[in-house]
Formats: structure tokens, C-alpha cells, sequence
């Protein structure tokens, strides 16, 4: 069964993250499809914008933290890997990012349900993001002691509201995620497929020699705002993040998932901001 | 050591590497150090009779307290606040010759050397608030002006009271250049050109994103406790990390140059003229004192369309 | 100075630049730009001067480059059908930037005045100035992309973020006053019988922005700020989108969306003529993208 199911329809390229039953979370055999997948998005002329999306009740809730199957997924604190294998894999981690970043066709991201981790991150790559209001955006990474790694945290929101989301792993909904300018516009649920559509269609009237000059043109200007730079500067310091010393009393996400298991681990992890997080 | 002004400076601070300094001996005259708790230290900016305005020692007591919270291993939050009516009226004006803080009156006549390490050290200021490697916290009510202003900008995180003033009339917010990068996108027109001239209160600072939070005044210390407490249940060493990513992106995307490009800025303003239908502010304070430039300053004052 | 395409006007603090094409929706031709530097290059040098208005007579702020190409080697790319060289794009593009970058980093106090249309090049100079201020009616959008171009101007980032850039520039769409103020297009929509109130109030602010430091003061943060941006990347970005522009524009028939099913306006234009082309450009757009009219009367 395909983790990434592709279809075209219309001029329009559908990529359905497709592990619903784990929220869509992202493992080994996922990033690989995509991974496959991506060139072929490119070079298929007739796919003139692509909308990424995923099955079930959710876009996606992040990394899979199983630590099944999920080598390139993340590399957990104890692995024992020298200070190249961990360069290289943060290379292509980050690598995945740019590139949807960079595709040479609109991508619209539809989300509903959980935006978590990577899931966000592919959310934020994608050109436009059209959020159900009550779909929830987060990265708890830091609650873990995993670097936030996606430098378009500073670009979409700027500095507070960057620090502010990193710092307290809080999760945000649609209709805010659109006042920040994380997304580009928030609708009720049942309206999100038909706001999709309308814009996909829409876009996919133009030629694609058209559309890619014309995304060239910001992401060049994005570029020459240091974005390119900032990719290489995230992947060091995932390095320096993955050499932090943890102190005794500290919460450990990985220890306890190893012998409570992945749900007790998560509800540790979110306990001590749960309240915060909800008086918002 | 002898300079071109004529007078030692008392204050030799370079760049305020925050493990290298000797503040670790301090006798607090401005500020309160507090211990909230094991995790939480509160510092509170003590001179509400010059309305916590920047003078050399309230800037060294300042630097000496953040100094002592880095050092307590415990420690993962700072909060700074103000006394009395408000968080900070910027640098003091009032400031006897000899004070590094305020503006150097261009009587003194230095040397543009002497302008140039002077300009160094003060803006260095800026920048060591921002690589502090634990969480900050400004908690702003009242008027936030001026260097006050910029240093709530150089926090991670800012709650404010909702009418709480940043910046002033005749001032402005926007002038600063490194008060514009909190608010996002950089030069939108509803940040920049609707601010450039007139304050902008707790509440505005907050949807512009140059707060994270505005509440009622009496909720202000409450609010930041909240936040200061969820803060500090994150392991430190991932703070650091992650404080020292973002300010690297920050640096990347410019914000680096920003604070020597704001050296040029501040030094070229001793050199205003003033046109003929304007009012000689220097001139002001050197013959009717501080109250009369206050005085003149009002009268020339942005009138304000908005309000 | 007698000018064809505008007209100026010093008083005191205020200096007032009015676009003057209504018959042509105040559409800009090298002319007019030309024409616009020299007026701003008298403002510049007039001691008094402090805020400059730009505003457009007619019924419209400006709807972008004349579109009929007349006149226009320098504001419009040239018809791909024409054997163009690599070299004059690139020169004209030089040139390009070095205008829009004058304007934006123009001196004094620059507040765009907007009603009805502000399209393509006249977003472009609504955008360059310090302050922009329009009716609730008044309609935004760079429809570039709809005919084959990236735009050139580096400044949607800046000023309205990434998301909202790519929606507008990947769509082409127009959005109205009211959604311009709320994304920070503009500083203030307000109704259209308010416009000039409105104007003349924060005119007013922007002419005693000055502060303790006086013009000078201004002044210099001015150019610091100017740094400022040139640090976060406004001028290679100005460079990096003016190349993807030529890119888009040198495209030719043999080898363009022309012959992939594009629209090729130049001669839709030539055929049907101007209305007619721009009619054929924007209605396949109207089902996805509510177009917006500034009111009538």
C-alpha cells in the first residue's frame, strides 16, 4: 500500500499523504515515495500546480517518533553516527524542503486537521496554504530537544511570533495561522475541497512558462534574503543541537517511549504546557 | 583612558560575551534582582524617578544581573520589567557630562574615533540582549521609548498592558531601524508608514507582531508569570541552540548589519542642522535646561491624524 | 517645465505629482516615467518640499504600463514576435531598476494617493512610495502573470509577506481596498468621499515627521533605513527578479507558452484591439477569482 498516492486531474497534480491511521506521519518508506516522486512532479507538463493533501482526518501530525522505520526521518539522540553521516542526512533532510520550496510549478498546500512538525514545514514550502479554520498548526519540537529545522519560521511570521510558536509548542488554528501570515486564508471545513478547487483550477489556466518565471522571481528575492544561506546554517545547527548535553532532570522523549511507549511519551512531553497552551 | 572628549569613560565593555565577564562581585544600586523561583529570575529596572531611563550605572547593575541569572545553572528565564509608572523612557537626557548613555553633545567636539568606539560599545548593548543564551521576557507597561523600546525589541518574547505607549510623539517608533524587525512583514504598510510617526500602544504592538502578547495592566505581571513558567520547563541546552539558530538566520537576513548600519545613523546625527522653521532642540536644552526642551519638544511634536 | 503626461505642483511642505492620462486610465509610457523622474528630481531640489502626493487624475490612480505599445520601449518588454536581443532586454532592465529603486529610496516623503484602478506598473509605484492611502473601492492586482511575465519588483515580500505575494502574483487576481488595507498593501482604505480628508490629515503628520532631530533627523534614518533593507537583501533580490522578468519577457514563438496554448497578447491587441485583448486576458479568470470594479460616479 502507497504511503503517496499521485493523481492528476485536470491539469491538477494531487499528492495525498496516505498513512491515515498515524495521522499521516511521516516515515522512511513515505520519504522515499515522495522523495520518487518529486522529479516526476516537475517534469509532467500537464500537471500545471500541484496541491498537496492528506487522506483521512489529517494533513499530517510530523515526524513518525515510533523510531520504526524511521531512520531518515530523524536521527534520535544515541545513535551512534559520525559527524559526516549526520551532516548528510541533515543535508537531504533539509534538502526535501528546499526543493519543494523551489519546484518549478505552484504548489498549494490543503490543510486540514493536525499541521504538525514536517507536516507544517511542508505546508509552510508550498506556495499558498489554504487551512480549514479549525485545522491546527504546531511544532513541539523543542519540547524534545529536536531543533525546529525550517528557516521559514522568521520569513511568514518574523521574529516574536516565530520565538513565541518554537518556545511554547502551542498549537494555533486555522483563522489565526491566517492573521500571522502562516497561511493565506482560513475557511470553514466543509468549505476547504471547493476553496481548493477554485484556486487550483484557477491557477491551472496559466502556461506553466508563465507560472515559473513568475515564482522565480519571489523565491530569487527570498534567496537573496538569505534564505538559501539559512538552509545550510539550519542543517549545522540540527549537528550542534544533536550534541546538547541533557541534565538529569530533564525530560527525555526518547527513554520514556522506549519503555512506556509512544502515547505515554507524547502526553509527558505536552503535560507541562498543556494548561499554558490552553489559556491562550 | 584619555580621549578625544576630554574625560575617561567609565564604562570599557566591549561585546558582552556572556560567560567571559567580570560581574560576578555586583552591588545592585538600580535594579532588583528577585528570584522568583529555582527557574524564573525577575530584574526590575529601579530608577521611577527618571522613569527607569538609561543612565551608565543602570545599564552596568542591568548587565551585572543578567550576568548573575546566566551563572545560576538553575535559571532558564529572565524576566525584565520597570518600576513605577512605566518600563523605560530610553536613554537619559538629563545625564551629566561624563555619561556614556545619553547622546554626546556635539559641543564636546570628539574625534570621529572617539564617536566611532563609543557608538561600538552602545551598540554592542543592543546585540548582547539578543544573544543572551537563556529566555527573555520584557514585560512592558507604561512608556517604552527610545533604547527601552529597542531592547524590548531585542527580547524573545514581549507581554505588554494594552494601553502601554511604545514610542512617542516627536520620536516616533520606527525610527530606530532596529525597532522595525519584530513587526513583520518588514515594511508593511500597516507597520511602517502607519507608524512611523505616532506612538503605537500595547495593544497595536501586539497585532503587529512586535509583541507576542497585550492583556489589561493588572494582568501584566500574572500574564508573564504564565508564560515565564511554561517557558521554563524547556531543557536549556536546546534553548541555547535554538536561540543561537535563530539569531543566526537573524544575522543572515541582515539584522547583523542592521546594528553597525544603525552606528552610521546615530553618528551622523551629530552633525543636524536644523532648518529655519524648525525649533533647535540642543539649543533648547542648552538654554532653558532639560524641562525646556521637554517644553519645546511637545510644541513640535507629530500632531496626530489617527486619534 | 511643461509636462505632457503630468502635472506638478509645489505649496510650501506639499508637493503634488498628479498622473495625468485620464483618457488612458493614467496608463504609464516612457514619457510619463520620464517625465515623472524630472518632477521628482524638482521636488528633490526644492528646499520647502517634504511630503510628495502622488495621485492620478481621471477615474483612476493607474492602471500599469500602457498596454497599447506605443511608445513604450522602455516600460514593456517587446512583442516576442519581434527578432529581440538578448542585450536590449538586459539593458532596459538595468535601466529599470534603476528607476524604481530611485523612486523607492526617494528622499522625501512619498505618499501614494489611490483610487480606482492601481494595476501592474501603477501597483508597482503605489508600492515604491513610503505610504500608500486609497478608497475602499480602489482595485489592486499585477495581472504580469496572465501575460507570460514575472514581475520585476522586489518589494511584495517586503511589504505584504510570502504567502500573500504568491497568491497574487501566481493568480494575477485583483483584490479590492478593504482586503489591500487588511494584508498592509496599503496604510488606509477609507470610503471614496473621505479620500481627500483623509490624505490631507496624515499628510499633515508625515510633513512634521521630523522629531527632535529635525529634517535632517529624517533624514538620516532615511538612508539607514534604505540600508537596512539593501542588508535584508532588497537590492540582489531587485537584481535576481529583474533577470527572471527578461527571462519571461525574451520568450519567443517557436519556444514560449505562446505556442503551448498562452495567451500571445501582443497580437490579440494588434487583431482585436486593446479592450478586446484584455477582455480575453482576464474573463477565464472571473469563475476562480471574483473580479473587483471600483464603484461608479
Amino acid at each position: 500500500m502507497s504511503t503517496i498516492i499521485y493523481e492528476k486531474i485536470d491539469n491538477i497534480g494531487y499528492v495525498t499523504l496516505n498513512r491515515p491511521e498515524e495521522l499521516n506521519a511521516m516515515n522512511d518508506q513515505m520519504l522515499a515515495e515522495l522523495d520518487a516522486l518529486l522529479p516526476q512532479l516537475e517534469m509532467d507538463l500537464e500537471a500545471k500546480v500541484i496541491v498537496f493533501r492528506g487522506a483521512g482526518k489529517d494533513f499530517c501530525a510530523g515526524q513518525d517518533l515510533t523510531g520504526v522505520n524511521t531512520h531518515e526521518v530523524l536521527s534520535e539522540p544515541g545513535e551512534h553516527l559520525t559527524v559526516k553521516k549526520r551532516m548528510e542526512a541533515e543535508r537531504r533532510r533539509n534538502r526535501r524542503w528546499e526543493t519543494i520550496f523551489n519546484l518549478a510549478k505552484p504548489t498549494i498546500a490543503q490543510v486540514h486537521g493536525h499541521c504538525l512538525g514536517t507536516g507544517c514545514y511542508l505546508a509552510m514550502v508550498c506556495d499558498m496554504t489554504i487551512a480549514a479554520e479549525d485545522a491546527l498548526f504546531g511544532d513541539p519540537l523543542l519540547r524534545m530537544g529536536l531543533l525546529p529545522h525550517m528557516p521559514l519560521w522568521l520569513y511568514l511570521v518574523g521574529m516574536k511570533r516565530t520565538k513565541e510558536m518554537l518556545y511554547t509548542g502551542c498549537y494555533i488554528n486555522g483563522i489565526e495561522a491566517e492573521q500571522i501570515g502562516l497561511v493565506n486564508k482560513a475557511v470553514p471545513r466543509d468549505e476547504l475541497d471547493t476553496e481548493v478547487e477554485r484556486l487550483s483550477r484557477g491557477i491551472a489556466l496559466l502556461p506553466c512558462d508563465a507560472t515559473a518565471p513568475a515564482k522565480d522571481a519571489i523565491n530569487s528575492v527570498m534567496e537573496a534574503r538569505g534564505l538559501g544561506a539559512c538552509w545550510r546554517f539550519t542543517n549545522n545547527m540540527q549537528l550542534v543541537m544533536q550534541q546538547r548535553k541533557m541534565l538529569p532532570e530533564e525530560f527525555d522523549f526518547f527513554k520514556v517511549r522506549d519503555k512506556q511507549g509512544l502515547k505515554a511519551a507524547v502526553e509527558q512531553r505536552d503535560r507541562p504546557f498543556k494548561k499554558f497552551c490552553e489559556e491562550r | 583612558m584619555p580621549t578625544g572628549f576630554g574625560w575617561d569613560f567609565k564604562t570599557q565593555y566591549m561585546k558582552n560575551y556572556w560567560e567571559a565577564n567580570d560581574w560576578r562581585e555586583w552591588d545592585f544600586q538600580l535594579v532588583i534582582y528577585e528570584k522568583v523561583n529555582d527557574r524564573i529570575v525577575r530584574i526590575t529596572l529601579n530608577r521611577p524617578d527618571k522613569r527607569n531611563a538609561f543612565n551608565d550605572r543602570l545599564y552596568e547593575d542591568l548587565s551585572a544581573a543578567m550576568h548573575r541569572a546566566n551563572d545560576d545553572p538553575d535559571v532558564r528565564v529572565v524576566i525584565i520589567c520597570g518600576a513605577g509608572r512605566g518600563f523605560g523612557a530610553g536613554h537619559d537626557l538629563s545625564s551629566p557630562e561624563g555619561e556614556e548613555t545619553p547622546p554626546v553633545h556635539p559641543s564636546i567636539n570628539p574625534t570621529l574615533q572617539d564617536y566611532y568606539g563609543f557608538e561600538r560599545r552602545r551598540c554592542a548593548k543592543y546585540e548582547d540582549i539578543m544573544d543572551y543564551p537563556k529566555i527573555t521576557i520584557a514585560q512592558v507597561h507604561g512608556k517604552c521609548i527610545g533604547a527601552s523600546q529597542i531592547f524590548t525589541a531585542m527580547c524573545d518574547i514581549t507581554i505588554c498592558a494594552e494601553d502601554a505607549q511604545f514610542g512617542i510623539r516627536g520620536f516616533g517608533s520606527q525610527l530606530h531601524g532596529l525597532t522595525e524587525w519584530p513587526v513583520w512583514p518588514l515594511w508593511s504598510n500597516k507597520a511602517y508608514a502607519g507608524r512611523a510617526l505616532t506612538e503605537m500602544s500595547g495593544a497595536e504592538a501586539a497585532e503587529l507582531g512586535f509583541a507576542n502578547k497585550a492583556v489589561p495592566a493588572d494582568k501584566l505581571e500574572e500574564e508573564t508569570l504564565r508564560w515565564a513558567e511554561a517557558l521554563s520547563q524547556l531543557p536549556s541546552e536546546a534553548v541555547a541552540v535554538t536561540k543561537e539558530w535563530m539569531n543566526g538566520m537573524l544575522d543572515i537576513m541582515g539584522m547583523g548589519g542592521t546594528q553597525r548600519a544603525h552606528f552610521h545613523a546615530h553618528l551622523a546625527l551629530q552633525y543636524v542642522h536644523f532648518r529655519p522653521d524648525e525649533v533647535n532642540l540642543y539649543k533648547a536644552k542648552k538654554d532653558k535646561g532639560f524641562k525646556g526642551f521637554l517644553e519645546d519638544r511637545a510644541k513640535t511634536a507629530t500632531p496626530d491624524a489617527n486619534k | 517645465m511643461k509636462y505632457k503626461n503630468i502635472l506638478l505642483k509645489l505649496d510650501g511642505k506639499v508637493a503634488t505629482i498628479t498622473l495625468n492620462r485620464p483618457d488612458k486610465l493614467n496608463a504609464i509610457n516612457d514619457e510619463m516615467l520620464r517625465e515623472l523622474m524630472k518632477a521628482l528630481d524638482k521636488v528633490k531640489r526644492d528646499f520647502d518640499s517634504e511630503v510628495v502626493v502622488i495621485k492620478g487624475a481621471g477615474g483612476s490612480f493607474c492602471t500599469g504600463q500602457d498596454l497599447s505599445g506605443e511608445g513604450t520601449d522602455q516600460v514593456m518588454p517587446p512583442n516576442p514576435r519581434n527578432k529581440n536581443y538578448l542585450y536590449d532586454l538586459f539593458a532596459t532592465s538595468l535601466q529599470n531598476q534603476s528607476v524604481w529603486q530611485y523612486i523607492f529610496e526617494f528622499p522625501k516623503i512619498t505618499v501614494a494617493q489611490v483610487h480606482g484602478y492601481c494595476l501592474g506598473m501603477g501597483l508597482d509605484l503605489a508600492m515604491a512610495c513610503r505610504a500608500a492611502i486609497c478608497t475602499e473601492d480602489a482595485v489592486f492586482g499585477d495581472p504580469s502573470v496572465r501575460m507570460g511575465f514575472a514581475s520585476p519588483n522586489p518589494l511584495w515580500t517586503f511589504r505584504i509577506g510570502l504567502k500573500k505575494s504568491k497568491e497574487l502574483l501566481l493568480t494575477g487576481k485583483y483584490i479590492d481596498g478593504k482586503e489591500a488595507e487588511r494584508i498592509g498593501l496599503v496604510m488606509k482604505a477609507v470610503p471614496a468621499d473621505r479620500l481627500e480628508d483623509t490624505m490631507a490629515a496624515e499628510v499633515e503628520v508625515f510633513a512634521h515627521s521630523s522629531g527632535i532631530g529635525g529634517w535632517d533627523q529624517q533624514a538620516d534614518f532615511w538612508c539607514y533605513s534604505m540600508t537596512v533593507l539593501d542588508l535584508a537583501g532588497l537590492s540582489a533580490g531587485r537584481r535576481m527578479a529583474g533577470n527572471a522578468h527578461v527571462l519571461s519577457a525574451i520568450q519567443r514563438p517557436g519556444r514560449s507558452l505562446i505556442d503551448r496554448g498562452g495567451l500571445d497578447f501582443c497580437q490579440a491587441r494588434d487583431e482585436k484591439g486593446l479592450k478586446a485583448a484584455i477582455e480575453e486576458r482576464d474573463a477565464p479568470f472571473r469563475e476562480y477569482f471574483p473580479q473587483p470594479k471600483p464603484k461608479k460616479g
